[in-house]
């Protein structure tokens, strides 16, 4: 593939990263347990998701409406 | 040479000199966000889902924002290559 549409010494950069990554968004998801002393104290469980507005909205997670309040999806509260 | 081979940038806290450190750090922060988010509108912009009213509103909003960082980086003698950090192997920050 020919690449005279992009310049050759042309890097990453974090910016660029997140841009992307913010298109086709993230979810990070994790377990976490907490101990003192051998004592198991805290448990997180992390689910964090990441995206542009567009792409949750494509995804059904976020349904903004025009007043800049938010409507999540029907079920989202479910249980 | 790639930015990866070079030294990484480094923010400095000197005794006398804290209140550029703080400034630095902050304003490269805020300039991150601020074309981040300009490029997330660019993108909304490009896929034609914002009217010309809200194209002209976020246009002046990103214009006052940019001149108003220019601001402070002049106030605090910053220059361009001061927010702009090398991550080394990361490579640079924008």
């Amino acid at each position: 593939m020919d690449s005279s549409d992009a310049p050759a010494d042309e890097e990453k950069t974090l910016l660029e990263l997140l841009d992307r990554l913010l298109n086709a968004g993230v979810v990070l998801c994790g377990d976490l347990v907490v101990s003192v002393a051998d004592i198991e104290l805290l448990y997180l469980r992390l689910q964090l998701t990441l995206s542009s507005v567009e792409t949750a909205r494509r995804a059904g997670w976020f349904v903004p409406a025009p007043n800049g309040c938010h409507d999540w999806p029907e079920g989202r509260h479910a249980g | 040479m790639p930015a990866s081979l070079l030294p990484p940038s480094q923010i400095q806290f000197q005794p006398g000199n804290v209140r550029n450190g703080l400034a630095q750090l902050v304003l490269t922060l805020a300039e991150l966000i601020r074309e981040l988010m300009e490029r997330q509108a660019l993108r909304r912009i490009d896929a034609g889902s914002l009217t010309p009213a809200e194209i002209d509103r976020v246009g002046t909003t990103f214009l006052h924002l940019a001149e108003e960082i220019e601001r402070l980086k002049a106030h605090f003698g910053l220059t361009d290559e001061d927010l702009n950090l090398n991550l080394g192997p990361l490579g640079k920050l924008r």
